[in-house]
């Protein structure tokens, strides 16, 4: 009898310890909103569903140090909130041991319509775009081994990884899927531009003669609502003999692709300088200047660009105004974006 | 009345193990055994290849996916969405156990690398987790083979030889289908694979060392390496 009643209360026990490990902690849906008028998201939400719990981790993992080898780089020293999500005045930005990055820093901002990253199109999938960064010797030069034997051993992300999958592995696709998360929400819609599409706002001259000359000389590669055709093309750069960067032709193997990069989006972009996929041109004048005068003409330069693009001074500065109204200062500022800690020393509550 | 049993709680676990191990009787065990010709590879050691190219081997990885095993009733039984990646740091990657066929094996078919659909969706965990280091970052795909060592014939930074095999675009597909006849008096038990890397050098063609010491991305170069390599492997005799 005793045996009886120990077998069974040990064994009720142990179901009740697996049942317990085993639980599933309900998560928080965050609805993915589409803007209106703005196509279907690429991203497959069902593979990876957004959750509060699931964004939390991947804000923190994106602001988070140890991702870097020395612990001197995050994913966000590279790209900066304020200056939507690229590297602020940088043409190249930082990387370990006194490293430049070989290309400038793109902004983070409506990834979820986007197929194909980095200027050459080399990553075909946004959970997997980290691990470049992460992997590379001359930006986070860490292995993905080591970040997450550090995120192992932190209590914090331990309880965050599982609150956030359910599940207590730590692997490199939880790690990608929560940066995912997080990016995936950086949605900038609500420029200026935006406002006066929808009827809130509306242009003064001349950002409505700018917008005008827009849609007649830059459209084509830059159309609406996310200011890039996502497409690659040679837009007159000639080859920086110290970089030699070909671009595409390095994920193709293929001549048509030398010197294509992907078209950047235009959105924010009084905030991105400086511009170009090395970041060669320091203010949009220098590249008003490169697309009228200084394009040089190769084999592979886009067809468009067969007489250059003739723009006048006057063009130029109705350009400027239009493409200030580009800046989305609330996507700059959202404080679901900013560093979890910067948000904890805001709060009133820990102020003394 | 002692409620919590330390020796009982152990013995139930004891019979859970006894339960599971129970379950797969009959097993099929693959073996994959490494050769530089006919000397079985030994990682950093000096060794000769085929071209009497001295070189050392440090590394040595590659991707076996898909199994069919087919019986000699025409049978074949598929194991989808298998993935195992073959190291030869790693002894027990080097054997594969699977539920036994009813019927002897006439022949066993598998692709070296890993399929199309795996390498464009996301993220993959267990074998194909991209921090084995079979993948590349900057250019998605997975790296199917990985041969790297020194070789005195590589004109290279401290005459290291770094081949890494990959590409599934249309194009640049790497991705090979093995096929294994099986003797009818092998054992159905037991199949032992023999993996010759000098067939890397000298498969289909000859590509010794000296000419090529390094591959790195998909292309031209990749699939002459992968030619050759889906030439690596033959059923020992028993």
């Amino acid at each position: 009898m005793k045996i009886a009643v120990s077998i069974l209360v040990s064994g009720l026990f142990i179901v009740t310890g697996i049942a317990w490990i085993q639980r599933t902690i309900p998560t928080h849906p965050i609805h993915f909103i589409v803007p209106k008028g703005w196509p279907k998201p690429l991203y497959d939400f069902s593979k990876n569903p957004i959750t509060k719990e699931g964004f939390e981790l991947g804000r923190k993992l994106f602001y988070d140090v140890r991702l870097s080898k020395d612990g001197q780089f995050s994913c966000a020293s590279c790209h900066q909130q304020f200056a939507a999500f690229s590297t602020f005045d940088h043409p190249l930005s930082h990387g370990f041991n006194n490293q430049q990055t070989s290309r400038n820093a793109p902004s983070l901002q409506n990834l979820a319509w986007q197929q194909n990253f980095m200027a050459d199109g080399g990553i075909t999938h946004l959970d997997l775009q980290p691990l470049a960064p992460i992997t590379a010797e001359n930006e986070m030069a860490e292995t993905i081994q080591n970040v997450l034997k550090k995120l192992k051993s932190d209590k914090t992300y331990q309880s965050m990884f599982r609150a956030a999958f359910g599940k207590e592995t730590i692997n490199t696709q939880g790690l990608g899927k929560a940066l995912s998360q997080f990016m995936l929400l950086l949605v900038s819609n609500h420029s200026k531009y935006d406002k006066v599409m929808r009827g809130e706002d509306s242009f003064l001259l001349a950002e409505k003669l700018g917008y005008q000359i827009f849609q007649t000389k830059c459209i084509s590669c830059h159309p609406a609502p996310f200011f890039t055709d996502f497409q690659y093309r040679n837009a007159g750069l000639p080859l920086n003999d110290y970089l030699k960067d070909y671009g595409r032709l390095k994920i193709t193997n293929n001549a048509i692709d030398s010197l294509l990069f992907r078209v950047p989006s235009l959105r924010n972009i009084a905030l991105t300088a400086p511009y170009g996929h090395d970041g060669r041109f320091t203010s949009l004048i220098n590249l008003f200047d490169h697309y009228r005068k200084q394009m040089v003409l190769g084999p592979t330069t886009d067809s468009l660009f067969k007489n250059r693009l003739p723009l006048s001074n006057f063009e130029i500065g109705q350009l400027r105004a239009f493409l200030h109204t580009l800046t989305d200062t609330l996507f700059t500022k959202d404080p679901r974006f900013a560093d979890p800690l910067y948000n904890k020393l805001l709060d009133p509550n820990h102020l003394h | 009345m002692r409620i919590f049993n330390k020796y009982m709680i152990l013995r139930l676990v004891l019979v859970c193990f006894m339960f599971l191990g129970n379950k797969a009787d009959k097993k099929l065990l693959i073996s994959f055994h490494h050769f530089i010709g006919n000397q079985p590879l030994v990682l950093n050691d000096t060794a000769t290849n085929i071209f009497g190219e001295k070189m050392v081997v440090r590394k040595f990885k590659y991707y076996v996916a898909n199994l069919v095993i087919i019986t000699v009733d025409g049978k074949r039984q598929t194991l989808p969405n298998s993935y195992f990646l073959i190291d030869e740091t790693d002894s027990l990657s080097k054997s594969i156990v699977l539920p036994q066929p009813n019927k002897a094996i006439s022949s066993l078919e598998f692709i070296l690398g890993v399929d199309s659909l795996r390498n464009c969706s996301g993220i993959q965990t267990g074998a194909l987790d991209p921090l084995h280091g079979m993948f590349w970052t900057w250019n998605t795909g997975y790296i199917f083979a990985k041969l790297e060592g020194n070789a005195p014939a590589a004109q290279t930074a401290a005459n290291g030889f770094t081949f890494h095999i990959g590409g599934f675009k249309k194009g640049e597909n790497a991705i090979k289908t093995i096929q294994l006849p099986i003797q009818e008096n092998n054992s159905s038990k037991d199949i032992q694979i023999k993996v010759d890397i000098n067939a890397w050098f000298n498969g289909k063609e000859a590509l010794p060392i000296a000419n090529n010491p390094i591959c790195h991305s998909p292309g031209k170069l990749a699939l002459r390496f992968a030619n050759n390599y889906a030439q690596m492997f033959t059923i020992m005799k028993p």
